[in-house]
């Protein structure tokens, strides 16, 4: 029998109980066993980390976090929310690590909030939880946020939030009543990240900041399949350099809620092993199927080790 | 060397004369080269499928067809348009077959063209483009449509077309003007058109119609990729039931058209099955060469690329 693997999770959520309070309607989270695990940062937490083999949690604001927030408001709630967090890592700084969340409707005091998490308080980079109240983050407002992120040598990671309501409106409404997962992780999560993925490439911005890093969850939201196909639809106006080759140079896909071994698979074949990191997704998916499919997979001992906590080590410098 | 496959390509696209004066503004192109292939069912399709080893055509409307068009210029361009394309397969049997286009503004009356269409012309199932003047097909008024495909035993080809006008606003607007593929087939249209698949499942439109066959382009545009994760996205739902996965994977069939990738078909196939995969080009918008290359070089055993290339599509179509 093999040593167990150092187990890294990148996408692990919890809410801070301020910014909770601004969580309303469809932002709302119902489940109460999701809330109650969302809510602690302690003993069950590291319980059910410990009964799945789980190492270290990087810790995320769960969607919306702060970005359907005024200004006003995300500022100055974004520096008491993450010092929070700060003290619950520094409880447990074997156990836990942090991306930070960030008052993206102030773009230049979020770039200052990202630099002073990373900076005083060792956060590992930023999640941002889908649009900017309905503004997608390639618009040039958000740039100096990536800038920043640039400067510091930390990643971004884009997670999906409720999508935009004239899409709901256009899309989904019809069955959000009977199939609520409908807008969340059964699809409209996925529609509205990979085309916020979609638009950071065509924006420009990786020409602006070539050593920018974007983490995407859920298997990048399908984008590796696609990538000959989102290629080749945009042959002939991507100015010679492909859609493929600029995704595969900025993005790092995490396994978040989709421990899928064709999914996987077609992730490997289309950005190789080294840009693919373990997650849960907790605690909206439970621990244990993720590490037990992970003791499956069809994957050499050293790529295993990669995908569990190598890529992360060297991607979040752990 | 092996003896050359027989090449059927399933999502091949024509133009109708008077169809597409009635849809001016909505061409899906406006190169001329693509627009002098669309309009050709003759001598240059010809010579290009014989170049690159394809026996055989099904031969689709280009989106948007009939489907923005209001009901009754609808239902009388469907007919005339049909007569026409059939009398395109009769001049070449061998070569071409053909899905019609229906009228979906009208849905008693698609399905009733679509009865024509199989029963008197011979044509092997119907192809719909994109959203009915902006509904999608799982509204209970087209039901109709899939009653009577289930009855007659043929598929129906969802594809896609430009996006819904408040998803472009909200989506892509402000990239469209550099990257026009990005309503098409570089990212609107697989968005689209996979959620039209999805909300079929939703539907219940296969618990009434059992038997009901949906082709799906462009690898299933993605949803095999996604069939974990979105059954596990779903089954939170507490609907009990069927998952995802077993209602995808028993009334959908995919094509490769426009999406000659590998890992993608490497992905569906783990998924589906190769027997539900079938060879499309999505000629002329993709040319045929490179999809009939592709294929000679896939990590497939010569009993899987015969069913890729004609005997999945044979079984379907009754070919």
């Amino acid at each position: 029998m093999a040593q167990k693997s150092y187990i890294i999770a990148l996408e692990e959520h919890y809410y801070d109980a301020e910014v909770k309070r601004h969580a309303s309607g469809l932002d709302a989270i119902a489940a109460p066993a999701t809330v109650q695990r969302l809510d602690d940062l302690g003993e069950l937490r590291l319980k059910e980390m410990d009964e799945a083999g789980i190492d270290l949690q990087v810790l995320s604001h769960t969607m919306p976090g702060l970005q359907k927030l005024e200004a006003e408001t995300a500022v100055p709630l974004a520096r008491r929310a993450n010092d929070r967090l700060n003290e619950a890592v520094r409880a447990h700084p074997d156990r836990f690590a942090a991306f930070a969340a960030l008052p993206t409707a102030d773009p230049k005091a979020a770039a200052d909030e990202l630099e002073r998490t990373v900076g005083k308080l060792g956060f590992k980079g930023a999640m941002v939880n889908g649009l900017t109240n309905g503004v997608f983050l390639d618009d040039k407002r958000f740039w100096p946020i990536f800038e920043r992120a640039q400067a510091l040598d930390v990643p971004l990671y884009m997670h999906p939030a409720i999508p935009h309501p004239a899409v709901i409106d256009a899309y989904y409404k019809d069955y959000v009543e009977k199939h609520p997962g409908i807008l969340r992780a059964g699809w409209g999560f996925t529609v509205e990240t990979a085309t916020q993925g979609i638009r950071l490439v065509l924006s420009g911005l990786f020409d602006a900041y070539p050593r920018l890093k974007i983490i995407i969850g859920h298997l990048g939201e399908g984008l590796p399949f696609y990538l000959w196909r989102i290629s080749h639809g945009l042959r002939g106006s991507d100015g010679g350099k492909s859609f493929r080759d600029t995704f595969c140079e900025h993005f790092y896909v995490t396994t978040s809620g989709f421990f899928s071994d064709p999914a996987l698979l077609c992730c490997v074949m289309e950005m190789g092993i080294d840009r693919i990191l373990f997650s849960v997704d907790y605690p909206f998916v439970d621990n244990p199927p993720a590490t037990k499919w992970t003791e499956t997979l069809p994957l050499c001992a050293e790529d295993k080790e990669k995908l569990l906590n190598g890529n992360a080590k060297r991607l979040l410098k752990l | 060397m092996a003896r050359k496959p027989y090449i059927i390509a399933l999502e091949e696209h024509y133009f109708d004369p008077e169809v597409k004066r009635h849809t001016v503004g909505q061409e899906p192109t406006n190169a001329p080269r693509i627009v002098q292939r669309l309009d050709d069912v003759g001598e240059l399709r010809l010579r290009e499928m014989d170049e690159a080893g394809i026996d055989m055509q099904v031969l689709s409307h280009a989106n948007p067809g009939l489907q923005k068009l209001d009901a009754e210029t609808a239902v009388r361009l469907a007919r005339g348009a049909n007569d026409r394309l059939h009398e395109k397969v009769r001049t070449h049997p061998d070569r071409f077959a053909a899905f019609s286009a229906i009228p979906t503004p009208d849905p008693k009356a698609a399905a009733d063209e679509l009865e024509r269409t199989v029963t008197k012309l011979g044509f092997k199932g119907a192809l719909v483009n994109g959203l009915t003047n902006g509904l999608f097909l799982d509204d209970k008024r087209f039901w109709p449509i899939f009653e009577r495909a289930q009855a007659l035993d043929v598929p129906l080809y969802m594809h896609p077309a430009i996006p819904h006008p408040a998803v472009v606003e909200a989506y892509y607007k402000d990239y469209v003007a550099q990257y026009p593929s990005l309503l098409r087939a570089a990212w609107g249209f697989t968005v689209e058109t996979a959620t039209q698949g999805l909300r079929l499942v939703l539907s219940g439109v296969f618990d009434a119609y059992p038997g009901l066959k949906i082709i799906l382009g462009h690898m299933g545009e993605g949803l095999p990729f996604y069939l974990w994760r979105i059954s596990m996205g779903l089954a939170r739902d507490g609907r009990g039931g069927k998952s995802f996965r077993d209602i995808f994977c028993e009334h959908f069939y995919i094509t490769t058209s426009g999406f000659f990738s590998d890992p993608a078909l490497l992905c569906c196939m783990l998924e589906m099955g190769i027997d539900r995969i079938l060879f499309s080009v999505d000629y002329p918008f993709v040319d045929n060469p490179p999809g009939t290359k592709w294929t000679e070089t896939l990590p497939l055993c010569a009993e899987d690329k015969e069913k890729l290339l004609n005997g999945n599509a044979r079984r379907l179509l009754k070919i």
